[in-house]
């Protein structure tokens, strides 16, 4: 064969060995990043944590919320919304803002009228740099009878949850 | 050089090509398949699904979820007993799935309830037509009565 053709074939054998390497790390680096890690459950999990406790007041009336019982013992709030104190502190972070007319109002860590907080609710700053994964945030009307008028409520609820590798 | 060495000699580069290309098409295919079906990604999708049903569920409810999926992962990975795949903590609130004999995934409920059999007494049901796993809700420990 021509020495020049010869050349030629050498440079396609390395061009395809190039290619079939390009395309194996493209497939090898998308199937990492969409299943290899895990999936990403903390926003679900921040809407279920939002969700439960807008129903909690919702059923359990928000009277509670204002009461000397609940100034003097803060966990009554877990008990109310039947949730486990250990897993919210280690896991999530609360705010519950009543009366707040908008979101960035409840962000204020000087609001107050924030009744309960619990753990760093930095997620869900807009100026973060965090882009909201994990955080929830939810506004709602709800019929205040001893004032006998429709406040708005505020809640924030995150979670910085990851699955955990144990030897069980 | 002749012609038939010419035409040869171009069959054979082409099937060499061709060879080499199917290797690297099944390999990637072995690998995605590998990590789609890998015990890892299982047990981090079912301990998240099953956290999400007990934090979305109230006392007294009664859970069957299809675990088929699981069963068949867990066999080939030569887990012995299928009852072991599922586990409960119902004093840190945790819920455990363990696919392969290595160690299991694990994650937390928020929901201030415990986890119990149901009235069968035994967490796994077989061929209904397919396996399934069975479990009841009950009050937590903080709760009130």
């Amino acid at each position: 064969m021509h020495k020049k053709a010869q050349l030629g074939e050498q440079i396609m054998v390395f061009m395809f060995i190039f290619l079939m390497f390009v395309i194996g790390a493209g497939i090898v680096l998308g199937t990492y990043f969409f299943i290899g890690p895990e999936f990403d459950f903390r926003n679900a999990e921040a809407d279920m944590l939002s969700y439960k406790i807008k129903e909690c007041i919702l059923n359990e009336g928000s009277s509670w919320l204002y009461s000397d019982e609940f100034k003097k013992n803060p966990d009554l709030f877990y008990t109310k919304c039947s949730l486990n104190k250990e897993v919210i502190e280690n896991n999530n972070a609360i705010r519950v803002c009543p009366r707040a007319a908008e979101v960035n109002i409840c962000l204020d860590p000087n609001n107050p009228e924030a009744v309960f907080t619990v753990g760093s609710y930095g997620l869900c700053d807009p100026a973060g740099s965090n882009k909201l994964v994990g955080c929830s945030v939810v506004s709602f009307g709800n019929f205040e009878v001893k004032e006998n008028a429709l406040r708005n409520y505020v809640i924030i609820a995150t979670s910085k949850q990851k699955i955990r590798r144990n030897a069980k | 050089m002749n012609k038939k060495g010419t035409i040869g000699d171009i069959v054979m580069d082409n099937v060499i090509y061709l060879i080499l290309l199917i290797i690297f098409f099944v390999g990637m295919m072995a690998f995605v398949n590998s990590k789609m079906n890998g015990a890892v990604v299982w047990e981090d999708y079912y301990a998240k699904e099953l956290a999400k049903v007990i934090d979305l569920s109230k006392p007294g409810d009664v859970i069957v979820l299809d675990v088929q999926k699981a069963t068949e992962i867990a066999q080939k990975n030569k887990v012995a007993n299928f009852e072991d795949i599922f586990s409960f903590d119902n004093i840190n609130n945790e819920v455990c799935v363990r696919l392969s004999l290595g160690k299991a995934s694990c994650y937390y409920y928020f929901n201030e309830v415990s986890v119990t059999y149901d009235e069968s007494g035994k967490w796994m049901h077989y061929a209904e037509p397919v396996n399934r796993l069975h479990f009841k809700v009950m009050k937590g420990e903080g709760q009130n009565a």
